[in-house]
């Protein structure tokens, strides 16, 4: 598969580590040139220096024949806007984007079907589940 | 009317002030502290810190009860997301975003926003009129039609054929023509001559078309 993952901080480049061991064709597109240096090092990913929510940037991390988009950068709005990029205009299949906010994950999966997930959710999950809360 | 403003920089800031003088009701949110603190001391409990995208601000804010919200920060991922949590989570009857990247207009046309004022491509056009570079420029513009302003040039094709037989493009209507100040509207059996400026309705298909034809 031809996957995009958009932001390099911890979550995408722990994906884009999985999913090159895997032997998918994986591009990560990062604002910052300096956070491919861990990846470069250990896996064969292509690497694209731009912001996500320019089409021109995501056009030359090959959007067009890309299989899975994944938005997972730190920034709700910032994913919201390039995964409705991938989905209404590029019509990528598979378009999975991070929103660290509950409220607006909730709204943009329910009302717009959105593929959301939500950190903060799954943290607090965890946290309950660990303390042995409901 | 009750108008939302999200983004405090020179557009928004400039538009609170004109609706506020035209006794409209308004709320302004400001994410930047510092920038919240300059509007606050002017527009007092009108202006709320925050992320308008957040849907605790937007109920702050009162966008239950909006008639319109308009989406002016700088950002065009901010403008498009906020416009959609007003509309999904508090149903705000209209919103207006404004675009940055003229590349990202169709998109938010396609996701539901309202209106569209694209900053980018309205100044380049009124840059390019006063230079006499373009000579077609947008005054106004909607989700399926936009106003033109056109400068007829020398040697154009269309001069002294009455209206009814230039062959215009489908949607488009010439409305007035401007000559020395002076406004007509403009009926089948008008002409046309170089140096008019006309007013159009038109598509945006149709607005190619008319480039072509004058």
């Amino acid at each position: 598969m031809k996957i995009i993952i958009c932001g390099c901080g911890k979550v995408g480049t722990k994906i884009a580590e999985i999913m090159s061991q895997q032997k998918h064709e994986v591009t990560v597109i990062d604002r910052d040139a300096d956070t491919f240096r861990k990846l470069e090092a250990i896996t064969e990913s292509q690497f694209v220096t731009g912001n996500i929510i320019d089409q021109d940037i995501l056009v030359k991390a090959g959007i067009e024949q890309a299989d899975v988009f994944l938005a997972l950068t730190g920034d709700d709005n910032a994913n919201l806007f390039s995964a409705q990029v991938a989905k209404e205009l590029f019509k990528v299949k598979r378009v999975i984007v991070r929103v660290d906010e509950p409220v607006r994950a909730n709204a943009f999966s329910e009302e717009l079907g959105l593929n959301t997930i939500c950190g903060t959710e799954l943290i607090a999950d965890q946290v309950k589940k660990k303390i042995g809360v409901k | 009317m009750f108008v939302i403003i999200a983004g405090g920089g020179k557009v928004g800031y400039n538009l609170a002030k004109e609706l506020i003088a035209d006794r409209h009701e308004v709320a302004l949110i400001e994410k930047d502290k510092s920038r919240y603190q300059v509007l606050a001391e002017e527009f007092g409990e009108s202006v709320i810190y925050g992320d308008a995208s957040d849907a605790f601000i937007l109920k702050q804010a009162g966008a239950n009860r909006c008639e319109l919200l308009v989406a002016a920060s700088g950002n065009d991922n901010d403008n498009l997301i906020i416009c959609q949590m007003a509309k999904i989570v508090y149903l705000a009857p209209k919103t207006i975003a404004r675009v940055n990247d003229p590349k990202n207009e169709t998109l938010f046309t396609k996701l539901g926003i309202d209106q569209t004022v694209n900053t980018t491509n309205m100044i380049s056009a009124l840059i390019g009129h006063k230079l006499g570079t373009t000579f077609l420029c947008e005054l106004l513009s909607f989700k399926n039609a936009e106003i033109v302003q056109i400068e007829i040039p020398e040697g154009s094709p269309i001069l002294s054929k009455p209206v009814k037989d230039l062959g215009l493009p489908k949607d488009t209507l010439l409305i007035a023509s401007i000559r020395d100040e002076l406004v007509q509207v403009l009926k089948g059996d008008s002409t046309v001559q170089a140096g008019d400026t006309l007013i159009a309705l038109t598509t945006k298909t149709g607005e190619e078309a008319l480039r072509k034809l004058i």
